[in-house]
């Protein structure tokens, strides 16, 4: 692969969301919204205990700021509507009559817009973490934040090759509104997005650690604050063999359903 | 040798129809009936290095079909495909490093940037060295004559500003062949005539070959040496315009000016058609044999003030070959 092709690709895709300043800005403001509102919430949860599931409300506003941080990084979600449109639209021809791979290009426009929220939304989060004078965000030990790292990486691929297939299948359907909702609310719900997978009972839990979704945002937030340390190995090892059968799934459904365009426009 | 080769290429679309209406929406959810829309049918094509074709059609006639075959964007029902010596619909990476294809309904440039960030990509995508990237940018500036427009954001371009960005940027990486579908359409009469220009140019200075879909007749008469007539699927006529043109312009147009108005009473020989009729004017259609005829006959009948006659529009012959079908051909 031609990785100066690739960063060309990614550079222009960041360049053209810089273009507008209002959403810059407003994307800086997103992590305050969802963590203040988590904070209202729990604080009244937490009248008069000290713990939930094993969580302090400190621990639980710092899960919530780093959950907030993490699910802003996978870009490729809003991306599906813009490749599906491309493909229903004829217009999809701009990456197939050009020398790139559209999947590598989806990737790279992926990694810069990921890198731009990284640059806009860190400050958000450290803002936050001083706001709430919130010690917990700083992990004791190197391995816990090196492994949450490659975990949370690893859970950006994989969503990337999902959202590729999800993409992609709009050769097939044309229309992949439906299924693109219903999917997107289940990994919000299953990444723990909305609450932390511990409140689940323990039968669900132990289900769920064989599925991808449990390392996209949950294992990565409790690894940073220093709990599920015996599931970091293991974990990295699922993530990895979902994110292969993801990547080869996304590779083998883009090689057929692309026989399948019928020239929109043609 | 031959730069595409194509044979007995067919494109059958699958194309999903519904009832209107309420009840049609419903049946549509349990059962949806595709309608099988015949593309191209046993399309033979030869072109050669060099060569600058222009196909022209009716709306639907298979032109865009053909060229994004061409470009392995989609894939053929039968036939074969030969450009550049690979097959287009493998999409190998050499293969789309030789071509470019510009599509005048669709961009390929950047829409919040300007046109130069689009350009320094392509220089990416298509490996072009620094030196090559430079000089390529400066000699189409300079055809064009739009040095300061590449640093404005493409939404604040101008339709003819646009087309111009959206072919340098395809001509960036010198490739052996283009493929322009409608190139032209929209624009006003002096930027066509640019784009004409300046691909004329290129065809001639760089022996890129183009393969192009215009409605609009001026472009394939200044542009094209070779002329391939489409119709539902099908090749009508390939060939030069000018044999195409002396085959059908069997008429003449005959406009003329009157010093005094005619009523009702003038008598026309058979076979003139009167297009148009005004108390000091008429606008007459003729076929070539019939000319002198009709001028002696109006000398007769009344006083004119000025005459002119002309070579029927090449709009209207090729509007006729359409209609008639392939029988005009037979």
């Amino acid at each position: 692969m031609n990785l100066p092709k690739y960063a060309a690709i990614g550079a222009i895709g960041m360049r053209a969301r810089m273009a507008y300043r209002f959403d810059v800005w407003l994307g800086a403001t997103m992590p305050f919204i969802r963590v203040l509102l988590a904070y209202m919430l729990w604080k009244a949860l937490f009248a008069g205990k000290e713990t939930i599931a094993g969580f302090t409300l400190e621990t639980m506003t710092a899960y919530y700021i780093l959950t907030a941080f993490l699910a802003r990084l996978d870009q490729t979600n809003g991306m599906v509507w813009e490749y599906a449109e491309d493909i229903r639209e004829g217009r999809f021809a701009k990456y197939l009559a050009k020398p790139v791979n559209p999947f590598g290009h989806f990737l790279a426009t992926a990694a810069a817009r990921t890198l731009y929220v990284i640059g806009i939304a860190l400050g958000s989060v450290i803002l936050l973490a001083f706001l709430f004078r919130n010690s917990r965000l700083l992990p004791a030990n190197l391995s816990d934040i090196l492994y949450a790292a490659a975990i949370a990486f690893l859970g950006l691929v994989f969503m990337a090759s999902l959202n590729w297939l999800t993409a992609v299948l709009a050769w097939k359907f044309k229309d992949i509104t439906g299924f693109h909702m219903i999917k997107g609310n289940i990994v919000e719900f299953l990444a723990g997005t909305f609450l932390p997978l511990a409140l689940l009972p323990d039968g669900v839990l132990h289900l769920m650690r064989w599925f991808p979704f449990y390392y996209i945002q949950y294992l990565p937030a409790s690894l940073m604050l220093g709990m599920n340390r015996e599931e970091a190995f293991s974990g990295l090892i699922t993530i990895g063999l979902w994110t292969i059968g993801a990547l080869l799934l996304g590779e083998w459904a883009w090689r057929i359903l692309r026989r399948q365009d019928e020239g929109a426009g043609a | 040798m031959s730069i595409i080769q194509v044979t007995n290429l067919s494109k059958i679309y699958q194309r999903p129809v519904k009832e209107p209406g309420f009840k049609g929406s419903l049946k549509a959810l349990v059962k949806r009936s595709v309608l099988q829309k015949k593309a191209l049918t046993d399309f033979n094509l030869r072109v050669e290095e060099g060569e600058l074709v222009g196909l022209i059609g009716p709306n639907g006639a298979g032109k865009t079909t053909l060229v994004k075959l061409l470009c392995g964007i989609i894939q053929p029902t039968s036939g074969s495909l030969d450009v550049l010596g690979f097959k287009p619909g493998e999409l190998k990476d050499a293969f789309r490093r030789q071509y470019a294809v510009v599509m005048g309904q669709k961009s390929q440039l950047w829409w919040d940037l300007p046109a130069l960030d689009t350009f320094r990509l392509n220089k990416e995508i298509y490996g072009i060295p620094e030196e090559k990237f430079k000089k390529n940018l400066h000699e189409y500036v300079d055809l064009f004559g739009i040095s300061e427009l590449l640093q404005v954001p493409v939404r604040n371009l101008s339709l003819g500003e646009r087309m111009k960005m959206e072919l340098m940027a395809a001509l960036l990486h010198d490739p052996r062949l283009i493929f322009l579908d409608e190139p032209t359409i929209g624009l006003d009469a002096i930027a066509q005539k640019q784009i004409r220009l300046f691909l004329k140019e290129i065809n001639t200075r760089r022996q890129v070959t183009i393969l192009m879909t215009s409605h609009y007749m001026d472009d394939i008469r200044h542009l094209c040496n070779r002329t391939i007539v489409i119709n539902e699927g099908e090749k009508m006529y390939d060939g030069s315009l000018e044999n195409l043109l002396t085959r059908f312009q069997g008429q003449r147009d005959v406009q003329v000016i009157l010093s005094e108005p005619v009523g009702l009473g003038l008598n026309l020989p058979d076979g003139v058609t009167c297009r148009e009729r005004q108390p000091y004017r008429l606008h007459l259609q003729v076929p070539r044999s019939q000319v002198k005829e009709l001028l002696s006959s109006l000398l007769l009948q009344c006083e004119m003030d000025d005459i002119r006659i002309e070579d029927e529009e090449i709009g209207n012959v090729i509007e006729r070959i359409y209609r008639s079908g392939r029988e005009v051909f037979a």
